[in-house]
């Protein structure tokens, strides 16, 4: 009896104890980084960075580890689950299943299932750890380079996984890049299970941003800042860095064989008919930054502003001929052609779309 | 032991029954030389022997305190309206300081009708206004905003860096050249939404104010800021331009302006009350004397005010209708009894006399009730109900000298005619005809069978239904839009509603501070979980938009990388994440606190309605119970919202709590007085219908329970049981004697029937003036509690009955 007394009197006082201590704390901060993206029925109508075809399905990426997929050419979309919660600012599909995003952190997600679901194949913190102890390797063996970037690169992870990708390229399911601040670069040729880092490779001793990367025919670009693109030619185991007329950055690059774009601030578009070897300003039709570009199957180039229009560039005998259309009514940060060969873009709140059929009765008159 | 004697022991609550007492008891006596002076009590000697005295001190008090009355000021207060110990509120008072303009802050918007606002006319006006503004002491001139405030910037970024300069041109001279630069520079800066209108036609100036005016340390006086608002700015509008003006201060001084017209609506009351009273009396003496009584006593409970320091705010108003009514409803008894005597030919020193050896206790006990029913309030933590709660007692207090001393010491020297005195004998003892007879006639039949039964089960089936509709639909809080101590229609809640169409921010803000240690808001840590919270809050469909520091970082980031949408996020770097703070706080001082240590996170909702403001205040306990850490608190609340979903929780609790205070209260005062359960349930039972009836009427008019509603049903009730004390108590003592309920009943209508009728139509009379107040609590207040008076009064005159043709039918029961 005495015994029962005496546990209630105990269990009431931890019940109390316990009560006063939730009232005040019980959390802990946990990093975006170990922090899963939380389900939200906004997903899809707030920031997105990215968005690429993945087969027939599209994907979108954006702030909050947010990932979203669509089957129906963007009218409605799903959430994908996703182990982390900071932004994502590049996605690389080489087949229908297999996807890589990048972002902030340092993050690498891998995705097996066309982007219902993504591991984390790499972070900041472990980017930090193998970069460096990678160039250390080889300064061992002599490599000066290696032995100055393995002096220099700790900086970049001094305040914890601080730096963002920017941009990533699959080939295909084995070979990949992803690129992204001051000059970080990095390779894999397993499907992300390793990445090397390539920062020695790059013809930037600046430690200028990667702002994206993108394969035109068999060339590989990095567009960068103060006017450099840098260019991997088949064959070629580094980037050279081109130097254009510009002198602020580059978001983008887009085109085809015959001519390149690579974009940037206040509407600026360079154009290169030789593969990346000269360029030339085309005249701005808008002052507002130009953020992507997807390439239709007609060749006719597609790109987003930060104004949320859209601006459409044709190569006829005439030359690059642009237009500008309304587009959506906040900045837009990607586009992307749909399996119908509409357009979707997404942005500062969400997705906008121009399904296949407005596009047909758009562009009848000029036919 | 006979009735009279039998009423007599009980008469300490029957007021009217005189004549008949008095008949054994006090003989009549109509030359005064033949009345002993050292009869009665010695306060009825203290008093009566010495009615100059009494006069003088009257006079002497009357001149202190109606010169304190003029002195009383008129204000209205924020913080009187909010419930004190609130958590969310405690945390308001902590750290409201450390943020400039959470709040405080006055909008407005000049708007042109015609054309749009890219026209150097239109330009010059809003300059003109700008400038009266910032002259005017009290605004915090460093933090004001408007297109034409040099803090009011464009950015661009350029290949260069940012560009960037005041919105409106340095060169600005009227001419089309620079109005259209300053047109570029307003769309550059992005001020649509903010400080432009969304159709073009509008700006605002934003001036935040300052809690004392720095040159002379004074508080800023709302009423002269109003004023200032109304001649300086208001007078600038034109057929053309239009100026809408919103902000506490603001609201504030048409609180005030709407006080002041409600003074107005006193002499109304006063005025309908004096009508009632003569068709009562007919006797234009006596009428007169009864409502400068009740007048004085208002003149004293203003002075008595002043004197302790209180101020008349809109709540307060009030207490003088209350008190108005209740002395002159009470004096009407006084007047009754003395009338009585007169006419069987008493001297009007005597019938003074008697009246008063025979009322002032019973007067003194019915006072007391009320002021105990009204002091229940105290137990509300919110300062203008503590404030209405001391204050209608204190003016209950004054009603015993005004009521129980004053009018009997008038009523020895002046009397009244004898007309007046014969006609209170006839209808003292019944002996009416007309039409009013009839229908009292058939009152009097309520505890019949064939009337109990229908009104028994009638009332019983709209109780309850009334009940469950309450049950059901009434809702806590507010549920208008705009500023809701005003008319949906006012001019201050048609500015609101124009500035919510067409700007980015609504009235209505719950913000929750952030708080850390010094500059700690900036860390990554804590500029993650601000974005979150604000994340967790942007869900909810109530939510238009939260602000936050956390929630902005990500935005300037990517300004800072020359516009990459790729950079939206918040960086881990000190360096970087500190200056994209100080980006930041350079347009939004109102973000952090001065030392950095708090930062507040800022919803701004659809609407102040109770769903919403739970459901926000749902989201935010439940992240702050969950995110906070020793380092990093989560603490609600401030802002509008805020507070009003603090005042809300409190209401809630304080609503039913009150209820069966009042309850309980009344129920042992029932008790005391009858001994009997029977009885109190008789008694109880009208006054609960009425109660469930109030809420259903506040279902009906789209009233919640709020901080003004909160009051009608203890006053109703406190004010409503004297009737059932005054019927119940006659009769209780006529049955005990011996009659039947029906006679019992009939003799209890014509003693203390006409006395209910008079106390609830006076009574109604004194607050439904309240109806046509433009300050909308009071409308509802007033409509709420004549409604309460009125009806508790027919549910005494006609449930009593009936409910006792089942409860107290027999000699037995009625024991």
């Amino acid at each position: 009896m005495t015994f029962f007394h005496c546990a209630i009197a105990v269990l009431g006082l931890w019940l109390a104890a316990g009560t006063a201590v939730a009232g005040d704390f019980t959390g802990s901060f946990v990093d975006p980084l170990d922090a899963p993206s939380t389900r939200s029925s906004l997903a899809s109508s707030t920031q997105l960075l990215a968005v690429t075809r993945a087969g027939e399905r599209l994907v979108a990426a954006g702030m909050r580890g947010h990932i979203v997929y669509s089957d129906d050419s963007g009218r409605t979309w799903s959430q994908a689950g996703v182990p982390v919660s900071v932004t994502l600012t590049a996605l690389s599909f080489p087949s229908p299943e297999q996807g890589w995003a990048v972002g902030h952190s340092g993050v690498v997600l891998h995705s097996v299932d066309g982007g219902v679901s993504w591991q984390r194949q790499s972070d900041g913190r472990s980017a930090a750890r193998e970069f460096v102890a990678y160039y250390e390797e080889r300064a061992v063996a002599g490599d000066e380079t290696a032995a100055s970037l393995a002096r220099d690169l700790p900086i970049n992870w001094q305040e914890g996984p601080e730096q963002p990708w920017l941009g990533v390229w699959f080939g295909d399911e084995a070979e990949g890049f992803v690129v992204g601040a001051f000059g970080l670069i990095a390779r894999t040729g397993d499907g992300g299970r390793t990445w090397l880092p390539w920062v020695d490779r790059v013809d930037n001793p600046g430690g200028l941003h990667l702002n994206a990367i993108e394969r035109i025919g068999s060339t590989l670009y990095i567009p960068s800042e103060r006017g450099v693109v840098f260019r991997m030619r088949q064959g070629e185991n580094r980037f050279e860095a081109v130097q254009t007329d510009y002198t602020g950055s580059f978001f983008g690059l887009c085109g085809d064989e015959r001519m390149v774009i690579a974009y940037g601030l206040r509407g600026t578009m360079f154009a290169s008919f030789d593969q990346g070897d000269t360029w030339a300003p085309l005249p701005p039709v808008i002052p507002v930054a130009l953020t992507s570009c997807t390439r239709e199957t007609d060749g006719m180039l597609r790109l987003a502003a930060a104004s949320g229009n859209i601006l459409s560039v044709t190569d006829d005998l005439a030359g690059p001929r642009t237009e500008v259309q309304p587009g959506a009514s906040w900045p837009l940060a990607a586009v992307a052609i749909d399996a119908n060969g509409g357009l979707v873009a997404v942005g500062m709140r969400g997705v906008w779309r121009q399904p296949a059929d407005d596009l047909i009765g758009q562009r009848a008159p000029g036919l | 032991m006979t009735p009279s004697e039998k009423r007599t022991t009980q008469g300490s609550l029957s007021h009217a029954d005189d004549g008949k007492v008095a008949g054994i008891d006090l003989p009549v006596i109509e030359d005064v030389t033949q009345f002993d002076e050292n009869s009665g009590g010695w306060l009825e000697r203290l008093i009566f022997n010495h009615r100059p005295l009494v006069l003088a001190l009257v006079a002497i008090v009357t001149a202190v305190l109606g010169y304190q009355a003029t002195r009383l000021k008129v204000n209205a207060s924020f913080e009187d309206m909010i419930p004190q110990s609130h958590p969310f509120i405690r945390n308001y008072f902590t750290y409201r300081d450390s943020i400039s303009g959470l709040g405080n802050s006055l909008r407005i918007v000049v708007e042109t009708r015609d054309g749009d606002i890219f026209d150097s006319d239109y330009l010059d006006l809003v300059r003109e206004v700008n400038d009266r503004i910032y002259l005017r002491p009290g605004v915090d001139r460093g933090w004001m905003k408007s297109i034409w405030t040099p803090a009011t910037r464009w950015t661009e970024i350029t290949e260069e860096g940012y560009r960037g300069g005041p919105v409106m041109p340095f060169d600005y001279n009227g001419s089309p050249e620079t109005v259209q630069q300053f047109q570029i520079n307003m769309l550059r800066a992005g001020l649509i939404g903010r400080l432009v209108g969304s159709d073009l036609k509008s700006t605002m100036i934003v001036a935040p104010l300052l809690e004392r005016i720095p040159e002379t340390g004074e508080p800023v006086d709302y009423g002269d800021l109003s004023d200032f608002l109304e001649q300086d700015i208001r007078s600038l509008q034109s057929e053309r331009y239009r100026i809408h003006i919103i902000g506490f201060a603001k609201l504030a001084g048409d609180m005030i302006d709407g006080i002041e017209t409600v003074s107005f609506f006193f002499a109304v009351s006063a005025l309908i009350a004096m009508l009632i009273l003569y068709f009562y009396t007919r006797d234009l003496r006596s009428t007169l004397l009864l409502v400068s009584a009740a007048v004085l006593g208002v003149v004293w409970l203003l002075g008595m005010l002043e004197l302790c320091g209180y101020v008349l705010n809109p709540y307060s108003i009030l207490v003088p209708f209350l008190v108005f009514a209740i002395g002159l409803s009470h004096g009407a008894q006084k007047m009754n009894g003395v009338l009585q005597d007169l006419g069987r030919g008493t001297h009007r020193y005597v019938a003074a006399r008697y009246t008063f050896r025979r009322l002032f206790v019973a007067g003194l006990t019915a006072l007391l009730t009320n002021a105990f029913a009204f002091a229940v309030m105290l137990l509300i933590d919110i300062p203008a109900i503590r404030d209405l709660a001391i204050t209608t007692s204190i003016g209950v207090v004054i009603l015993i000298f005004t009521k129980l001393i004053l009018i009997p010491v008038v009523l020895s020297y002046i009397g009244a005619s004898h007309k007046a005195a014969m006609r209170s004998l006839e209808t003292g003892s019944g002996e009416r005809r007309g039409p009013l007879a009839t229908i009292w006639e058939r009152v009097g039949h309520c505890c019949e069978r064939r009337y109990a039964i229908p009104l028994t089960i009638g009332s019983l089936v709209l109780g309850l239904a009334s009940f469950a509709i309450s049950h059901r639909y009434l809702q806590i809080g507010d549920l208008d839009a705009g500023a809701p101590e005003l008319r949906p229609d006012s001019r201050y809640n048609l500015d609101v509603a124009y500035i919510n169409d067409h700007y980015n921010i609504s009235g209505d803000q719950f913000a929750v501070f952030t708080v850390t240690g010094p500059d700690g808001v900036r860390e990554y840590n804590s500029l993650v979980e601000q974005d979150r919270l604000a994340w967790e809050l942007e869900q909810l469909p109530e939510v238009i938009a939260v602000e936050s520091l956390g929630g902005s970082v990500p935005q300037v980031a990517m300004g800072a990388y020359e516009g990459n949408p790729k950079w939206m996020d918040i960086p881990r770097g000190k360096q970087v994440g500190s200056l994209l703070v100080n980006t930041i706080t350079t347009n939004a001082p109102d973000l952090i606190s001065g030392n950095g240590a708090v930062a507040p996170v800022i919803a701004y909702l659809r609407d102040h309605k109770a769903e919403t403001l739970e459901a926000v205040a749902g989201v935010v306990r439940d992240f702050a119970s969950t995110h906070s850490t020793e380092v990093l608190e989560f603490l609600p609340a401030a802002g509008s919202a805020g507070i009003e979903a603090a005042t809300n929780e409190v209401v809630a609790t304080a609503n039913n709590r009150m209820l069966l205070l009042v309850y309980a209260s009344v129920i042992i005062l029932c008790y005391v007085t009858f001994r009997n359960w029977r009885a109190v349930v008789v008694a109880l039972l009208p006054l609960l219908i009425t109660s469930f009836l109030c809420e259903a009427l506040m279902v009906a008019l789209g009233i919640g329970i709020k901080v003004s509603s909160l009051p009608v049903i203890a006053l109703g009730v406190g004010c409503g049981i004297d009737y059932a004390l005054y019927l119940l108590s006659v009769q209780l003592a006529a049955q005990r004697s011996g009659r039947t309920l029906g006679d019992a009943y009939y003799e209890a209508l014509n003693f203390t029937g006409r006395v209910v009728c008079l106390i609830g139509v006076t009574m109604g009379a004194g607050v439904i003036t309240w109806a046509w107040s433009p300050i909308k609590f009071q409308a509802d207040m007033g409509i709420l509690l004549a409604f309460m008076f009125v009806w508790n009064m027919f549910g005494a005159l006609l449930l009593i009955p009936a409910l006792s043709y089942f409860l107290l039918r027999t000699p037995g029961q009625a024991r």
